[in-house]
C-alpha cells in the first residue's frame, strides 16, 4: 500500500472490457451508421455483424500469439525484435499517426456535431478546445484512469443507446427494413470489410497487452467486447432504419441526434436531445483519450522515453490543430470516410497482424535452430 | 510619547517624515536592549530563542525555490533545536539544581501555571529527606495530589534509614497513585506536567516519579451536532481524549483492539493515538499512518482538522480522503471492518482511514434500518447529491440553451414568471446562490440569542420580497431552495462543503457551454476522483477499479449476506462472518444448500 516506487498501470478485466465497448460503440454517434447505409442500404444492420465476427477471429489469433510468444510485450517491442530499432519506430509512427489522425478527425466531427445541434452561436474553437482539454486531461490520466472512467460511464450508454431505440418505437416501421439484403450479399461483405476498421480492438490489444491486469482473462474481454458493441451497433441501425428510409440514411452524418429528435412518447417526454449531450460527451472523451494515450504511449515506447505523459499536450495541440484545418464538415467526413474508415483496416488489422506473424516465424525458426544444435 | 505643549509646537513646526505617531509596533526594534525580554523582572537562566528566521534580511536577493526551501528547512531545524536544547539531559541529583532548571525551562516565576511545591518526607531519623512535586494548575486533580501524593510521603511515612530511600520504595510503598512510572530523563518530565500528571522530585535521586492525576473541565458526553440519527446511539465524542477513547473501547470490547499514542508537534506536543485490530487491519496500512504522523514536523497540531490536512494524499482537493466523523458507533464499525482510526488530543472529532467516496454518503443509521428503508434513504441521498451539484446549472443551461426540450406549457410557465425579471439567468442565479450562502454562514455565526432571527430575514428576503421586487422569478426560488435542502441531505460535512462550492463551477459551465459544458466538467471531475487515492486505496473503490463485497455501496447489502471485509482494505481476515449467518432458519438452510455463501 505504500505509494513510493513506480509500477505498471493495470487494468482489471471489467474496466478494460468497458473501454473496448466504448471504443467501437461510439461510432454509433459519429459517421459510421451513415456510411454502412449507404453500402448496404436495408442490409445495414448486417455490416456490423460481419465485422464484429472478422474482429472477432482476428482478435483470438492475435491473442493466441501474444500468449504463446510475446507475454508481456507490446506491438512496438515485438517490432523492434522482428524489425530491429528503425523498423520498429516506422511502425510505432505509423501506428502513432492513425490515431492522431483519428482523434483529429473524429474532434472535429464531434464538435460540428455540437455546433449544429446545441450550441448554434458558440464559436467552433472554444467548443473544440473546452473538448480537447477534456481529453488531454483524460489521456493524461493514463490507461487506468482511462479505463475505470469507462467503467464508471458504460451504463449510462447502454442505457442511453437502447433508451433512444426504444423510445422511437412508436416509429418503427419493420418493412423498412426490406429488401433483406439491400444492395446484395457482395456488397455488404465488402462494406463490411472495408469499414471493419471501427474495430480497432486488434491494434488496442497489441498495445495494451502488457496492461492488463490478468492476461488470461484477454480471450473473455475481447470476446465480450466485441459481442457487446456489435450488438449496440445492430440494434442502433435496425432503429434508424425502421424509422427513416434506406435512401435518407445514407445521407445523414448524425443517426443517434436524428432518431433522439423524432422521440415523442406524450406532449411531456419529448425532444430529448439535449439530455444525450450527456452520453454524447462522455462517450467520445473516453474514445479519445484512448486514440491520444495510445498515440502518446507509442511514440514515448519508438522513442524509449521514460514516461509519454509530457507528449500529450503536444499531442493534444497537434491534433486540434489538424483538426481544425479542413475548411468545413464535409471535408472532414469525406477524408475520414475516404482514408480512415476505408482503408483504415490496413493500420488496424492487416499491419499489428503481420508483424506478430514475422515475430511468430521468426521465433518460431530460432526455436528451431536452438533444438536443433542441442 | 511627548504630549505636552512644548513637544506639541515642536512636532507642529519640525518638517520631518520619519516620525511616526505610533503607541506601539511590532516591528524589529534594535535600539531596545530589552526587546527580547519578556519582563522586568530578572529570568533565572535565559534561553536565547532568536534564529536566523527573526532576523530582518534587509537585502532581498532573488534565490532558487531550492535553496529558498533548503534554507527555510535549516532555519527552522534550527529553531526546533534551541527549543528543545537540554531537554534529553538526565534528571539532577540535587533538587536545588532541579529546581533551578525547572523554573528556566518553564518560565518561572512569571509563568503562574506551574506549581512547585516543595515538601519533606516524613522520616525518622535526623537527616530530612526533601522533595518537590510539580504539576500544571488546571490541569490536575488536587485531590490526588493531596491524598495520594503529599498525605502519604509527608504524613503517614516513616522513613528509617537510607537503602528506604530510594524512589522504587516510594512507589512500591507510600505513593498509592492508581498509575505510577518512573522516569529518568529531563523531555519525559516536561512532557508528563504538561500532559496534567504530576511530577514528584526526590532529593539524591536520578529518577522521577510520575503520578497520573489528569483532572481538568471538559464537557460530558453528549448528542452528536453534526451526524444526527432517528435510531441509533446518541452519544458523541467530547473534548476530551481518553474519554473519546474509552468510548469505543466500551463499544468494541476485544483484545484485539490497540490504540498507539504518539505526540505530534515541537513547541508543544498533541497527542495522537493511532487505533485499528490486531489481526484484522493490513499492517501495511498501520504502518503506513504511523510513518505519516511520525513525519509531520511542526509547531503545534491543534485539533483533527489540522492534522487530517497534513496526512491527506491531496489535501488541495475538495473532496475530503479521510473520514471525519463524531460518532463512537460509526468508528467501531469502521475499526472491525480494519479501517483505522485516529483522535487527536481533545479533539471531537475522529478520523478514519482510508476512505472510499461511497462512504461518505453513508450514515450509521443505514444498517440500523431494514434493507428496502436503508437503499430508499442512501438513493435519496444520492439523488440529493447530484441535485445539490446540478440543479442551477442544468436551470441555467435549460432556460439558455436548451429550451426545445421542455414541453409548451412549461417553457410558458418559466417565460412566464421571468418576464419581470431585469437580470439574465445567471445573474438571477448567481445572485440567490449567494443569498443562500449568506444565510447558511450567518446561521453559523450568529449568537444564539437572536438566532431564530436569521430564519425570518432570510425568508422574508428569499421568499417574498425578491421575488415580489422582481429581482428573481419565482421558479428559481423554488430551485435554490430545493438545492439548498439537497445539499442539507449530505451526511459529510466536508464532503457537503466541496459539493458547495463545486456546484458554482457546475454553473459557470452551464452558463457558458449549457449541458455540454456541465458534461465535460463532470466527466473531468470523475477522471479526477478516479485517479485520487486514500492511503493507497482509489477513491472510487469498490467500484472503479472495481474488487468484490460491493453490495454496500450505492445501495445498502443486506446484513446477513455480506459476509466479506471490503477486497479493497486487503484485511487479515476477509470473512466478517460466517457465511450461514441464519443457520436456524429453513429458506437459508436451503439455499446454502444450493449454493456457496453470497459475499
Amino acid at each position: 500500500m505504500s505509494q513510493s516506487g513506480k509500477r505498471d498501470a493495470k487494468v482489471p478485466a471489467a474496466e478494460m472490457t468497458a473501454m473496448l465497448i466504448i471504443f467501437v460503440a461510439t461510432n454509433a454517434f459519429l459517421t459510421y451508421p451513415r456510411y454502412i447505409s449507404f453500402s448496404a442500404y436495408e442490409a445495414a444492420w448486417m455490416e456490423p455483424i460481419f465485422s464484429g465476427a472478422l474482429t472477432l477471429a482476428l482478435f483470438y489469433l492475435v491473442e493466441w500469439i501474444m500468449r504463446k510468444y510475446f507475454q508481456n510485450l507490446d506491438i512496438v517491442e515485438i517490432a523492434k525484435e522482428v524489425f530491429g530499432r528503425f523498423g520498429a519506430i516506422c511502425i510505432a509512427l505509423l501506428f502513432a499517426m492513425y490515431f492522431l489522425c483519428s482523434t483529429a478527425a473524429v474532434m472535429r466531427e464531434f464538435t460540428e456535431n455540437v455546433v449544429s445541434t446545441v450550441l448554434p452561436s458558440t464559436p467552433l474553437l472554444l467548443v473544440g478546445a473546452v473538448f480537447m482539454f477534456a481529453v488531454g486531461y483524460i489521456a493524461y490520466a493514463g490507461i487506468e484512469g482511462i479505463c475505470r472512467t469507462a467503467f464508471i460511464f458504460l451504463p449510462i450508454l447502454l442505457v442511453g443507446l437502447v433508451g433512444v431505440c426504444l423510445m422511437t418505437v412508436n416509429w418503427w416501421r419493420p418493412y423498412l427494413l426490406l429488401p433483406l439484403w439491400g444492395t446484395g450479399p457482395v456488397r455488404v461483405m465488402m462494406g463490411a470489410m472495408q469499414y471493419s476498421s471501427i474495430f480497432a480492438n486488434v491494434l488496442l490489444l497489441t498495445i495494451i497487452f502488457p496492461h492488463v491486469n490478468n492476461p488470461r482473462k484477454m480471450r473473455r474481454i475481447g470476446a465480450v467486447s466485441i459481442i457487446v458493441s456489435t450488438l449496440l451497433l445492430v440494434f442502433l441501425v435496425l432503429s434508424y432504419h425502421m424509422v427513416f428510409p434506406a435512401a435518407e440514411t445514407g445521407k445523414t452524418s448524425f443517426a443517434l441526434y436524428r432518431l433522439a429528435r423524432m422521440i415523442h412518447m406524450g406532449p411531456f417526454f419529448q425532444r430529448l436531445e439535449s439530455i444525450f449531450i450527456f452520453l454524447w460527451v462522455t462517450a467520445a472523451t473516453v474514445r479519445m483519450a484512448v486514440t491520444m494515450w495510445g498515440s502518446a504511449y507509442l511514440l514515448a515506447k519508438a522513442f524509449s522515453w521514460p514516461t509519454y505523459r509530457p507528449a500529450v499536450p503536444a499531442i493534444v495541440l497537434l491534433s486540434f490543430s489538424l483538426g481544425m484545418w479542413p475548411q468545413n464538415w464535409m471535408d472532414v467526413i469525406e477524408f475520414d470516410g475516404t482514408y480512415l474508415l476505408k482503408w483504415g483496416w490496413i493500420v488496424v488489422f492487416a499491419i499489428p497482424v503481420a508483424v506478430l506473424l514475422s515475430g511468430w516465424v521468426k521465433r518460431s525458426r530460432h526455436r528451431h535452430r536452438r533444438v536443433r544444435h542441442v | 510619547m511627548d504630549v505636552g505643549v512644548g513637544g506639541a509646537l515642536k512636532r507642529l513646526l519640525t518638517v520631518d517624515d520619519t516620525v511616526l505617531n505610533d503607541d506601539f509596533s511590532l516591528s524589529s526594534d534594535d535600539d531596545d536592549p530589552d526587546a527580547d525580554k519578556y519582563s522586568d523582572e530578572p529570568d533565572v537562566e535565559s534561553v536565547n530563542f532568536t534564529t536566523a528566521e527573526n532576523k530582518m534580511d534587509t537585502a532581498k536577493k532573488p534565490v532558487s525555490m531550492r535553496s529558498f526551501l533548503r534554507r527555510a528547512e535549516r532555519e527552522y531545524d534550527e529553531a526546533v533545536e534551541k527549543a528543545h536544547a537540554g531537554q534529553q539531559d538526565k534528571i539532577e541529583l540535587d533538587l536545588d539544581d532541579m529546581k533551578r532548571r525547572l523554573s528556566r525551562f518553564f518560565h518561572l516565576p512569571q509563568n503562574k501555571d506551574i506549581v512547585i511545591r516543595e515538601f519533606a518526607v516524613g522520616v525518622e531519623g535526623r537527616a530530612p529527606w526533601r522533595g518537590m512535586v510539580v504539576y500544571v494548575d488546571g490541569l490536575v486533580d488536587k485531590n490526588v495530589i493531596n491524598w495520594a501524593i503529599l498525605e502519604p510521603l509527608m504524613v503517614w511515612s516513616h522513613l528509617a534509614d537510607d537503602p528506604k530511600r530510594a524512589l522504587t520504595y516510594v512507589v512500591d510503598h507510600l505513593v498509592p497513585g492508581h498509575q505510577t512510572q518512573l522516569i529518568e530523563k529531563w523531555s519525559e518530565v516536561v512532557f508528563n506536567v504538561l500532559a496534567g500528571s504530576t511530577v514528584v522530585f526526590l532529593d539524591r535521586c536520578d529518577a522521577a516519579l510520575v503520578v497520573e492525576s489528569k483532572g481538568w473541565e471538559h464537557r460530558s458526553v453528549s448528542t452528536p451536532k453534526m451526524e444526527n440519527v432517528v435510531r441509533g446511539s446518541q452519544d458523541a465524542f467530547t473534548e476530551n481524549f481518553r474519554t473519546n477513547t474509552g468510548l469505543i473501547r466500551m463499544r468494541l470490547r476485544s483484545e484485539h483492539l490497540v490504540t498507539e499514542i504518539h505526540a505530534v508537534g515541537n513547541l508543544a506536543k498533541t497527542d495522537v493515538a493511532i487505533m485499528y485490530i490486531h489481526g484484522v487491519t493490513n499492517p501495511k496500512l498501520v504502518k503506513e499512518v504511523r510513518r505519516r504522523i511520525s513525519d509531520i514536523d511542526v509547531d503545534y497540531v491543534l485539533d483533527a482538522g489540522m492534522l487530517e490536512q497534513f496526512i491527506e494524499d491531496r489535501p488541495s482537493m475538495m473532496i475530503p480522503q479521510v473520514l471525519v466523523t463524531e460518532r463512537p458507533d460509526r468508528v467501531a464499525a469502521m475499526l472491525a471492518e480494519g479501517y483505522v482510526a485516529i483522535f487527536v488530543g481533545h479533539s471531537p472529532v475522529a478520523i478514519i482511514v482510508p476512505v472510499v467516496l461511497w462512504s461518505l454518503m453513508h450514515t450509521s443509521e443505514d444498517t440500523n434500518l431494514r434493507i428496502v428503508p436503508g437503499t430508499f434513504i442512501r438513493v435519496i441521498r444520492w439523488v440529493a447529491l447530484l441535485t445539490a451539484l446540478l440543479l442551477p446549472g442544468l436551470y441555467i443551461a435549460v432556460t439558455n440553451y436548451h429550451s426545445e426540450m421542455l414541453p409548451t406549457d412549461l417553457m410558458l410557465a418559466i417565460a412566464g414568471s421571468r418576464e419581470q425579471v431585469p437580470f439574465p439567468v445567471v445573474v438571477e442565479v448567481l445572485l440567490m446562490e449567494f443569498a443562500i450562502e449568506l444565510i447558511r454562514e450567518a446561521g453559523i455565526r450568529i449568537p444564539s440569542v437572536i438566532g431564530p432571527t436569521i430564519g425570518i430575514v432570510g425568508a422574508l428576503i428569499i421568499g417574498q420580497s425578491a421575488v415580489q421586487a422582481g429581482i428573481v422569478s419565482p421558479l428559481l426560488v423554488i430551485v435554490v431552495a430545493t438545492t439548498a435542502l439537497a445539499s442539507f441531505t449530505v451526511p459529510n460535512y466536508e464532503l457537503s462543503m466541496a459539493v458547495r462550492i463545486l456546484r458554482f463551477a457546475f454553473l459557470i459551465a452551464g452558463a457558458v457551454l449549457g449541458f455540454y459544458g456541465i458534461a465535460i466538467l463532470f466527466v473531468v471531475y470523475v477522471v479526477r476522483l478516479s485517479m485520487l487515492k486514500s492511503f493507497g486505496v482509489p477513491f472510487l473503490s469498490p467500484v472503479a477499479p472495481i474488487s468484490g463485497a460491493a453490495r454496500d455501496v450505492l445501495v445498502r447489502g443486506p446484513i446477513w449476506g455480506m459476509n466479506k471485509r471490503p477486497a479493497f482494505l486487503n484485511t487479515l481476515r476477509s470473512w466478517r462472518q460466517n457465511p450461514m449467518t441464519r443457520p436456524w432458519s429453513a429458506a437459508t438452510r436451503r439455499e446454502a444448500g444450493e449454493g456457496d455463501g453470497n459475499t
